[in-house]
């Protein structure tokens, strides 16, 4: 289970060059986990399921004029 | 004559007025201008009027019908636009420091369009920061639900709604990426319709998410909402992102009713923790009244739906961090608190997470798009609870940010959302304490004919929407 402290956050921040006071660091701890908790909880297989839209495809629909 | 002050008039019923020359467009503008200058230190709708030009706008378009040139039934009337929509020597703001002096030099396509049909452009409406949501620290002014001054309008179209509900304009442009039109019109009490994903232009619209983003009306009946979608869709070829289908007269099946019609209410909509009773409780009436109408509802799942929120915000969030990613950094301290939090905790997701969640986007869709082989709309609340208290939506820090708890009420608006399909939100009762709740109408891809006529028999039989704020 995905659960990140504000202490991680302030890690990855500060080797990025960016400095967070205490409060946003928490805050986007607890957005990210939040976030990613939702995402872990979906199926491993998602690939299988869900294949890559086409890139090409016929305009069947209706036009304008 | 209308029964109704003339500012909460419908547009219709306005139309009417115009056409026949019982009231002109100017005496039309000038009644909006002078209630804005009564109302809106309150209510903190607008961040731009613009007076002189709509005076202007209105004496020509007079000239015009003066002249036997009526256009149709936006012809004299006063529209209020988010204030991420281009007009040409306007101020974008995008409710947002960061914009500061930003003037287009050319009208965004919506605005031309609804110039051409007539109307006439009052202001550019207050909004949450760069159409985000959740705004902590507004810049021009926190806006307020006309029915509680204390309570928050919704988010992100804010402006737009109040401005609707208060009888501020004839009708508002939003914008819908995860709920801004339906949000904001369930809290106000009014009409606003999240279009098919590629039914209406996005040229000259400051974007949030370029792959779910939508702009659309907000009005005080489904019919309006129907004169004003069709007037700014259609194809555009300077959005490639906008499909080709016709766009119907949505009028002429809008009395069509409701018998036969097939209805499904996702339970993961309509039963889950953090649904509040009294919405819950709207929402099942309002499917009677639909039942007793000639309509057959059953209960259905959609199994993606309790993920959806999750989905939305990762995809909707990074697409977001991605158009700011400059701005940030330059300008990090000229963003409101909450929203630059919201996009620098996108900014860490990880590609691989993303990715995930555009397969499971993937997911939704299908199954959203299935489920309308057997149903002609899907129901459900537009939001989870009525409007909360401004103090609570705002307190520092991180704004109302309530973890699990977002993503389990974003699931509501999110599935439409996450498909790109469109979805109407009209008023559907009160709460104990006198606040609109909003039933939710989930249509099939340029389905909005179906959502109209449904809107409007439910509309009909009810009259919630006839009900307006005492200001």
């Amino acid at each position: 289970m995905v659960d990140l402290s504000k202490e991680q956050i302030l890690e990855l921040t500060n080797a990025a060059g960016l400095s967070y006071d205490d409060i946003r660091a928490e805050i986007i701890a607890a957005r990210l986990t939040t976030v990613l908790q939702v995402l872990d909880e979906l199926p491993d297989d998602l690939e299988a399921a869900a294949e890559p839209l086409p890139i090409f495809t016929l305009d069947s629909e209706d036009r304008d004029d | 004559m209308t029964e109704v002050p003339l500012h909460y008039a419908t547009i219709a019923e306005q139309a009417s007025l115009v056409r026949s020359k019982a009231i002109s467009p100017v005496e039309l503008t000038r009644a909006y201008l002078d209630r804005i200058d009564h109302l809106d230190s309150r209510l903190e709708a607008f961040i731009t009027v613009l007076s002189d030009r709509a005076i202007e706008e209105a004496t020509e378009v007079e000239r015009a019908i003066a002249s036997g040139a009526y256009m149709g039934p936006l012809h004299g009337i006063p529209i209020t636009l988010k204030d991420i929509i281009h007009v040409k020597g306007v101020p974008t703001t995008a409710g947002s420091r960061v914009l500061d002096g930003s003037v287009p030099d050319e009208h965004s396509t919506i605005v031309r369009r609804l110039s051409d049909a007539g109307a006439i452009i009052l202001g550019k409406a207050n909004l949450s920061e760069f159409a985000m949501g959740g705004t902590v620290d507004h810049p021009f002014g926190t806006p307020r639900n006309p029915w509680d001054l204390d309570r928050t309008p919704g988010s992100s179209s804010s402006g737009s709604g109040v401005a609707v509900a208060a009888g501020l304009c004839s009708a508002a442009i939003g914008s819908d990426t995860g709920g801004s039109i339906r949000g904001p019109a369930s809290f106000c009490g009014i009409t606003g319709i999240r279009p098919t994903y590629g039914r209406v232009t996005r040229q000259g619209v400051v974007p949030m998410c370029w792959s779910m983003d939508t702009v659309g009306p907000m009005t005080r009946t489904v019919e309006d909402c129907a004169i004003v979608l069709r007037a700014i869709a259609g194809h555009d070829s300077a959005d490639p992102s906008t499909g080709r289908a016709q766009v119907p007269d949505y009028r002429e099946s809008i009395e069509d009713g409701v018998r036969g019609l097939r209805i499904g209410v996702p339970r993961e909509l309509t039963d889950f923790e953090g649904l509040n009773w009294e919405v819950g409780d709207a929402v099942t009436k309002a499917i009677g009244v639909l039942d007793e109408l000639g309509a057959t509802s059953s209960e259905v799942s959609i199994s993606t739906a309790p993920s959806s929120g999750g989905v939305l915000v990762t995809v909707a969030d990074t697409d977001a961090a991605a158009f700011h990613s400059r701005w940030l950094r330059s300008r990090g301290d000229d963003y409101d608190w909450n929203t630059r939090t919201r996009l620098e905790a996108a900014s860490l997701i990880p590609a691989t997470a993303y990715i995930k969640a555009q397969q499971a986007r993937t997911l939704v869709q299908r199954e959203m798009l299935a489920l309308f082989d057997r149903f002609d709309v899907l129901i459900a609340p537009s939001s989870n609870a009525p409007a909360q208290s401004i103090e609570s939506a705002t307190g520092r820090p991180g704004g109302n940010y309530q973890g699990l708890r977002d993503m389990a009420r974003r699931r509501l608006t999110s599935p439409a959302s996450l498909a790109g399909l469109p979805a109407l939100s009209v008023p559907c009762g009160f709460s104990k304490s006198g606040l609109p709740i909003g039933l939710q109408i989930i249509g099939k891809p340029y389905g909005e004919d179906t959502l109209f006529r449904t809107g409007h028999a439910y509309e009909s039989a009810t009259g919630w929407h006839a009900m307006h704020p005492a200001l």
